[in-house]
């Protein structure tokens, strides 16, 4: 797969960048296609009949149409066609006409087929060299950088004295003779980057052709001789990509754009075995943090761009897709209900706002960073904005493409890890045993603990026990290969596209079939997307896309993690016993309410997966309707209605076999008699749970805008947008919490007990009572009005003032009538100093931006309202009457968080583009609301509070160069990187203990996510118990008098790079991601309680643990405390009583703190792109194969990590190796 | 075209000059901002009042009525040393750390927000919220009176129970820190100082009287779930006798019979479960099971040796379980009811105790035997002319009347914390251990759980936290 990376426009700044700049945007509405034309040129005896003294020019044009059928194209910037002629002319001869018409124009035109192309007369400012004569001939094929012939090309002969050119015929080869002396041809296509391909004299009738720009030079293979043949490679231009920002609102020309962006082609990002595109942006995109967070297939990924600026608030950047924004699926989980924890964990895999999009479609990414480039959006764009557009079709012979992806994933394996065998664990256990020490309480019986006991207790004999023990010792039981696999996926995708000038279409079918390296973990999706662009006129231009998605998800449930279990799981336990059937060990769960005293089930983490499950599937469909419709000069109508409905369903399970159902009954499955106590005490006796939601989300997005484009005197570029947009969505949701769910009995239910006789300690909480808080109809519609102005004024291409502002207003509830509408707004100035004149003929300098933006944003925070505000609680089954809770209570004084923020920037493109970067500089200041937690006389543990500053500074850059540029090598190398440095002000907050260990502290000066651990000060020589200093201070309630500080949990640097090779049809692709400056804790290997338990398994590094004195000179591995450890227990020098084990300390020490910095290899792939002879041969357009490893290794600086990753804390990011077939017919 | 053109812009016209009013009027399909008194009626029953939960369960295994099940047997296991029973062994033995850690070592109530203490001071924002808002509502004077005194009730019975959690018994030192009074709904960030018991007392009775006055005038409604005005009486009688205001007390209780209070007549009854509305006395329902463990801490058969063989409360009062022998306690009624009641028998043997104190002995022993005989079958009324006897016969009544209701606690708090013992056998084959509570025992005033001293650095530790680990012999 190659990389490219796209900056600002190599060329776009210099004598010419506007002129072509105009052209770029007005093609990409003219859309100047002669693709199609199929009637040959039957002679120009055409005439045409004209009267009147003031006629607009395009008035002519259009009568030439009508009376000749001949179509006349112009680039607006051409000629003005509101130009005023006067003629009268009776059955003049079409060509005579146009010279008339045209003799005070500054434009020479050129006939073709039915075409008549208008283009701009040069200024002779070349001097002419003589005594070169022109070739007889010139005759060559065009094709395109991917190698399909391209056919429509126009080939003009720029200098010649009367009209000349032609278009390539459908097999690409094109025909010109008579050329003129020192010809110079423009060879243009619309999407294509335009070439001026110079022709001199090399000898004696012997000519040659050059490239006027030496980047050319690679595309040009010309032989040299009278009869001259050029074949000529196109550059796909990217008119979106090179020149054009697309902020989802308007196309913003890039040299008149002010603000920080950064875009990139998606085709450049593809991951083989990542499913959505969210997950192919880490380390693409300077200033933007993505951190994988499960190596589950179908997990979405946290993404901050230019860090986190609210801590109550939403942090995700907002989605936007062909200019509609996204929204997730499924509802906001809510609070109620004790199921709402495992709700949010179910939703792993659930599908977001964007993972319907099939990332085959999808065109270009464009982030919007800044405040500049995201107030357009308003306040809920305070996080960014990332803009996708899907893929269009280009008007030409019908095409089909054809990718799959064929890869294989790469199981964990203990071989990663520092874990024990059972040999060394048993070995480890029998030491614990003999030395006496001991566990606080009672030990389950497995591994040694258990076989030790029934020793004791004379229930085997010296000899058995020497006989099993030796049976565990080999048992070494695989978790990793009993409970992942190497699985194999697929991805298919076709993509049709076609059309002429008037209606061009692209159909893409995908299927994606993803397996999991967990057995049990599956995404199927299947989508179809079209994209049809129809032209009525040349006023509209209308463009309807429709998408339907369908994703399908198999996950885990219930705490079933494959990953944890076959981590933290002794190898001692078999999965089977030695029948083949499942082995079950004691687990330890809650109180039963059946049973008195017991509180322990039987476990197998096979059964567990059996019967239990989480499954997801959406389905999604969307319409969208863009109309675009020129008024006046300059003045263009844009309207988009857009229509999405999304259903979501997730079901989830556990079967009465389960252990998570077995601790609810409190008796194992059959094991009491029908009509028992047991079973009239349970609250479950029969069935197990289903939680079931389905999700309706259904929504339409309306906008009306006016552009007005206009170029004044050549030097004022003024371009404003005036828009208004309606939103609405409506969710629908239900969710249904059922016990007593019969999977294996037609999926039906069993009734629940209505008063069991409770024998158990407590009363249990009513089953009943669960499921009616865990079921709930949603039903709410969310209305969203905005208006926007966007302005933009440029100089003479080398100053640029823009300003945008927003105004949005919604229906939420409770919000401040009076601050309903929440402006936003941003301003900002470029320089474009490349075109300044000392600097303007400077030919290694494409482009050289400074800009500088300013913006403020309001955020709106929906916890808090001014007034009281109860939820209500329906019908109350105790009180039987209805009932309201107080869900806030009022907060007059806090309205929205405010954002500040600037941002200087600077673009710099050097000798044609070989070296491109950027950099920006940023801060944002943000006065955010907290939740600080209030003494709970208040009534409530925490209360929202305003008050703290964050402030987010730091830079990011790209710097891309291309060391190496010949036609048959390219070496290409990108680097990107951005730090956002976070640090919170003015805080108000009382942070707890808890708060500063796990990192949700908010301490003055530090950065958000800063935590705190104990001060690790060795082993103690007595006992090998860890030590902590500052344990003896005065207490004090100021915790960091003793606790040290230890880092942040997220990164503030964040980047990649990537660099490709291309040798002939190889290139070698390959790419990193890098995060710096954060730090985790590492696993923990012991309990607050000290000694591992039996059935876990432990790290080999407790081998080296304390034994006896002196061993604390070499380790730092405590002692499995002997006797019973709370004894060790000390208190912490808080005023109020902490009284603590060393081992939670331990746990939460520096000690155990690792930095959590890596550097990610993301793919290596390589790829061969056969030769045309090969195509000849077969037929196809154009065919690559290539082979791809995804995240193929990490890099760890901190090797306390002990293989484990430290990115998603656990279970590691997917690795895969893939075979991928790119074919196009 | 030019009609093209109208059309359009009569489209953004329409959409940007018509009123977007309707299309943002405020909606939520759940959420109210509260505007009526019905309104503020609904709120304070949501989150004002108790439901089926009891923050301080854990006090069933405190007292003198409860005992370790060592003779539990069905043939095959032994409760000693389950996790039911080691669990619960910080409570039973009264150990300085009980509020913090459980007796498996889990760390407990480390959330304040899991902690009773917060239980209680949740409801109390609750009744704030109703009481800052409720003159400002719409609906008749009548409607607002009653939500107000319902509040200020619910208010009071919190805060009675809280600082007799948490601080001294007020007969035996008000002066002593009681718990922080927050009396309104705003949030307030510093921490908070403990109150004297006294004041806190002062503005329980403050309240319930403003509450009585409010209600009174307005018609009883029985059964609804509100508390009621015989309820409000009740809960006055009761805060006097514990403020040994004993004139108060017995026209606080007196009221409680002109508002209709009765006396039920359970010698009939057949069957358990009489805290119920079904049952005239009770004027009130509230909470959950106070009852935290039911087979592995169980009444105590000491206890249970008291009643007389007749009495119903024995007799339906408890089932034994024919497997186990487990006495279940079955005057409760059904799991998704509310557990708690108020009702008339209490203003009876307040009456009784608040008489005697008065030396109305007589008065007091009709109070004593009208109880008894709507009690015991067969039952003939007795006697009892010393004042010491009587005073014990009314409180061991109490004791019976209310066993396991959440009273015994707080009553041995006030008859002067007297010193109580608990057996507990932590393996089997070890000895029985006994366990003391020593009169005046420091633990009579419940420690804070830690993570309220945590948040609320103002909040005055209790010595009971800070004294040895308990040691059985």
């Amino acid at each position: 797969m190659q990389k490219k990376c796209y900056w600002p426009p190599g060329n776009a700044g210099k004598f010419r960048g506007l002129t072509k700049i105009l052209k770029a945007m007005r093609l990409t509405t003219i859309l100047l296609t002669v693709a199609f034309l199929q009637t040959s040129a039957a002679g120009l005896a055409q005439k045409v009949t004209l009267m009147g003294k003031t006629i607009p020019l395009k008035n002519v044009f259009s009568e030439i149409k009508s009376q000749t059928g001949y179509v006349v194209f112009s680039n607006s910037n051409t000629v003005d066609l509101s130009k005023m002629v006067s003629l009268n002319v009776k059955d003049m001869p079409l060509e005579e006409l146009l010279g008339v018409v045209l003799k005070d124009f500054p434009v020479t035109y050129m006939i073709k087929d039915k075409t008549i192309v208008l283009s701009r007369k040069e200024i002779q400012d070349v001097p002419a060299v003589t005594e070169q004569q022109a070739p007889r001939s010139i005759s060559g094929v065009i094709k395109s950088s991917s190698g399909e012939v391209m056919p429509g090309v126009s080939i003009r002969v720029k200098n010649s004295a009367t009209p000349m050119g032609t278009i390539s015929g459908q097999d690409g080869r094109f025909f010109l003779n008579n050329l003129p002396d020192d010809a110079i041809l423009i060879v243009s296509m619309i999407g294509f980057e335009t070439m001026e391909i110079g022709i001199r004299k090399s000898g004696n009738n012997a000519y040659t052709a050059y490239p006027l720009k030496k980047s050319h030079a690679a595309l040009i293979n010309s032989n040299t001789g009278e009869n001259l043949v050029l074949n000529v490679i196109m550059n796909r231009k990217d008119l979106e990509m090179g020149d054009v920002v697309i902020t989802g609102y308007m196309n913003v020309n890039k040299g008149n754009y002010v603000g920080s962006v950064y875009s990139l082609r998606a085709d450049d990002i593809k991951v083989a075995g990542e499913t959505s595109i969210d997950q192919m942006l880490q380390g693409m995109v300077p200033g933007m943090s993505v951190i994988t967070k499960s190596g589950q297939v179908g997990a979405t990924p946290k993404i901050r761009i230019r860090g986190t600026s609210t801590i109550l608030g939403n942090q995700e950047p907002l989605w936007v897709v062909d200019g509609v924004i996204q929204r997730d699926p499924l509802p906001i989980p809510n609070g109620n209900g004790s199921l709402a924890g495992d709700m949010s964990e179910l939703r792993l895999i659930a599908s977001n706002a964007i993972s319907w999009l099939n990332p085959n479609d999808i065109e270009t990414i464009t982030v919007l960073k800044d405040a500049s480039a995201t107030a357009i959006y308003g306040s809920q764009a305070a996080n960014g904005v990332i803009v996708l557009t899907t893929k269009k079709a280009r008007p030409g012979k019908l095409a089909v493409a054809y990718t799959n992806n064929l890869s294989v994933g790469q199981r964990p394996r203990y071989g990663m890890y520092d874990l024990m065998n059972s040999q060394e664990l048993m070995q480890f256990s029998k030491e614990l045993y003999e030395s006496r020490d001991s566990y606080t309480f009672d030990i389950l019986p497995i591994g040694y603990g258990g076989l030790i006991r029934k020793l004791q207790n004379k229930e085997i004999d010296y000899a058995t026990y020497i006989d099993e023990y030796r049976k565990m010792e080999n048992m070494n039981t695989d978790w990793f290969d009993l409970l992942f696999r190497n699985s194999f996926s697929q991805n298919h995708s076709v993509s049709v596209s076609g059309g002429n000038e008037r209606i061009v279409n692209r159909t893409s079918l995908s299927m994606q079939q993803q397996n999991g390296e967990a057995k049990g973990n599956d995404l199927r999706t299947f989508s179809a997307a079209s994209n049809t662009t129809m032209r009525f006129g040349e006023r509209l231009t209308v463009n309807l896309l429709l998408n339907g998605s369908m994703r399908e998800a198999d996950g885990f449930a219930y705490g079933v993690n494959p990953f944890d279990y076959a981590y933290n799981t002794a190898r001692t336990i078999p999965m089977y016993n030695d029948d083949g059937t499942l082995f079950f060990h004691e687990k330890r769960g809650t109180t039963s309410s059946a049973i008195p005293g017991k509180s322990s089930y039987l476990y197998n983490i096979q059964n567990e997966i059996n019967n239990t499950g989480n499954n997801n599937r959406t389905t999604n469909l969307s319409a969208t309707l863009d109309t675009r419709l020129k008024l006046w000069k300059g003045l263009e109508y844009q309207g988009l209605l857009s229509y999405n409905s999304a259903s979501s369903n997730v079901k989830s399970y556990a079967t009465e076999l389960s252990n998570y159902i077995t601790e609810i009954r409190g008796y194992e499955f059959g094991s009491v008699l029908s009509n028992s106590p047991q079973e009239l005490s349970t609250m479950l006796p029969f069935g197990g749970l289903i939680q079931l939601e389905n999700a309706t989300n259904r929504g339409y997005t309306f906008r009306n805008s006016l552009v007005y484009n206009k170029l004044f005197a050549k030097k004022h570029n003024v371009t404003v947008q005036l828009g208004m947009e309606a939103r609405s969505s409506t969710l629908e949701s239900n969710s249904n919490t059922r016990y007593g769910y019969l999977r294996y009995r037609g999926e039906t239910y069993a009734p629940l007990p209505l008063n069991p006789t409770y024998l158990g300690a407590t009363p249990a909480t009513s089953l009943h009572e669960q499921m009616r808080l865990n079921s709930k109809i949603v039903n709410q519609t969310s209305n969203y009005v905005s208006e926007y102005f966007s302005g933009v004024y440029g100089y003479d291409s080398r100053y640029i003032i823009n300003f945008n502002a927003r105004l949005d207003a919604s229906n939420r509830f409770g919000q401040d009538k009076n601050k309903r509408f929440q402006p936003t707004w941003s301003i900002g100035g470029r320089w474009r100093a490349a075109n300044e004149k000392p600097l303007r003929n400077l030919s290694w300098l494409n482009a050289l931006d400074l800009y500088a933006t300013y913006g403020y944003q309001g955020n709106a925070v929906e916890a808090v309202s001014p007034y009281l505000i109860a939820t209500d609680g329906g019908l109350s089954p105790i009180f039987k009457q209805y009932v309201l809770n107080i869900k806030s209570l009022p907060y007059p004084d806090l309205g929205w968080e405010k954002t500040k923020s600037w941002n200087l920037g600077l673009d710099l493109s050097l000798w044609n583009g070989r070296v491109n970067a950027t950099a920006n500089l940023y801060r944002k200041t943000s006065n955010v609301l907290a939740s600080r937690p209030v003494p709970v006389e208040n009534g409530m543990s925490s209360a929202t509070v305003f008050g703290s500053k964050m402030e987010n500074y730091g830079y990011d850059f790209i710097i891309s160069v291309m060391p190496i540029r010949t036609a048959d090598f390219t070496w290409q190398l990108s680097v990107n990187a951005g730090l956002a440095r976070n640090r919170l002000k003015e805080n108000t907050r009382i942070n707890s203990l808890e708060d500063y260990i796990n990192g949700s502290a908010i301490v003055n000066g530090e950065a958000y996510s800063t935590f705190y651990s104990y001060a690790y000060a060795g082993l103690n020589a007595a006992n090998g118990v860890p030590m902590f200093n500052n344990m003896d201070i005065k207490p004090t309630d100021n915790y960091q008098e003793f606790l040290v500080k230890s880092g942040k949990l997220e990164p503030d640097f964040a980047g990649g790079f990537n660099s490709s090779f291309r040798y002939k049809n190889i290139s070698l692709y390959a790419q990193f991601a890098v995060s710096f400056g954060n730090q985790g804790r590492v696993p923990a290997f012991y309990n607050p309680a000290g000694a591992p338990t039996p059935d876990q398994n432990v790290p080999r590094i407790l081998k080296n643990r304390w034994q006896k004195p002196g061993d604390e000179q070499q380790t730092d591995i405590p002692a499995v405390p002997p006797g019973n450890p709370s004894s060790l227990n000390f208190n912490l020098p808080t005023i109020a009583w902490n009284y603590v084990s060393p081992y939670t300390l331990y746990n939460q020490s520096d000690f155990m703190v690792a930095d959590a910095d890596f550097i990610r290899c993301r793919q290596i792939a390589i790829n061969y792109e056969f030769g045309s002879d090969f195509m000849k041969w077969s037929h196809f357009r154009r065919l690559s194969a290539s082979l791809s490893m995804t995240n193929p290794f990490l890099i760890t600086f901190d090797k306390n990590w002990r293989g484990y990753d430290p990115e998603t804390g656990g279970w590691p990011a997917r690795r895969v190796t893939s075979l991928s077939l790119n074919m196009t017919f | 075209m030019k009609y093209r053109f109208l059309n359009i812009f009569a489209i953004l016209g329409c959409l940007t000059m018509s009123s977007c009013s309707k299309f943002l009027e405020e909606q939520s399909q759940s959420e109210v901002i509260p505007k009526t008194a019905i309104d503020y009626r609904e709120l304070l029953m949501g989150s004002g009042y108790l439901g089926q939960t009891e923050p301080t369960s854990f006090l069933y295994f405190m007292d003198d009525d409860v005992d370790l099940f060592l003779e539990y047997a069905d043939g095959n296991a032994s409760i000693v040393g389950s996790d039911d029973a080691v669990r619960n062994f910080l409570y039973y033995t009264w150990q300085p750390r009980l509020a913090d850690v459980d007796g498996l070592g889990n760390i407990t109530g480390e959330d304040p927000a899991s902690t009773a203490y917060y239980a209680f001071y949740e409801k109390i924002m609750g009744c704030n919220a109703v009481l800052d808002n409720i003159n400002s509502s719409i609906g008749t004077e009548d409607e607002k009176n009653r939500v107000k005194a319902e509040a200020l009730a619910m208010r009071s019975f919190y805060y009675f129970r809280l600082v007799n959690l948490y601080g001294m018994p007020y007969n035996s030192d008000p002066t002593a820190p009681g718990v922080p009074l927050k009396l309104n709904s705003g949030i307030d960030n510093l921490p908070m100082k403990r109150n004297t018991v006294k004041e806190v007392y002062d503005v329980i009775v403050r309240d319930l009287n403003l509450a009585a006055d409010l209600m009174d005038p307005l018609p009883i409604a029985r059964r609804d779930y509100h508390i009621n005005q015989p309820a409000i009486h009740i809960l006055l009688s009761r805060v006097y006798l514990y403020m040994e205001r004993w004139e108060d007390c017995i026209k606080e209780a007196d009221k409680v019979f002109q508002q209709g209070g009765v006396i039920t007549d359970m010698t009939g009854y057949t069957t358990g479960y009489w805290i119920t509305y079904t049952n005239p006395e009770v004027e009130w329902m509230f909470g959950g099971n106070p009852q935290a463990n039911q087979s592995t801490y169980i009444p105590s058969a000491d206890f249970r040796g008291t009643f007389d063989p007749q009495d119903v409360r024995l007799n339906y009062g408890f089932s034994i379980l024919p497997q186990t022998f487990t006495p279940l306690v079955t005057k409760y009624t059904q799991s998704d009811e509310l557990s708690q009641s108020i009702r008339s028998s209490e203003a009876l043997l307040n009456r009784a105790e608040a008489y005697v104190q008065v030396d109305e002995l007589e008065k007091a022993m009709t109070d004593l035997n009208q109880l008894r005989s709507h009690r015991i079958i067969g039952y003939s009324n007795e006697s009892i002319s010393e004042k010491n006897t009587l005073l014990q016969a009314v409180r061991d009544e109490r004791r019976k009347e209310f066993c396991y209701e959440g009273f015994r606690w707080f009553d041995l708090r006030r008859y002067g914390m007297p010193s109580i013992s608990h057996r507990y056998q932590h393996q089997l084959g070890e000895a029985v251990l006994h366990y003391v509570l020593k009169a005046k025992d420091p633990m009579y005033v419940l420690p804070f759980p830690n993570s309220l001293i945590l948040r609320n650095t103002e909040l005055e530790q209790n010595p009971s936290a800070n004294i040895p680990e308990r040691i059985g012999e």
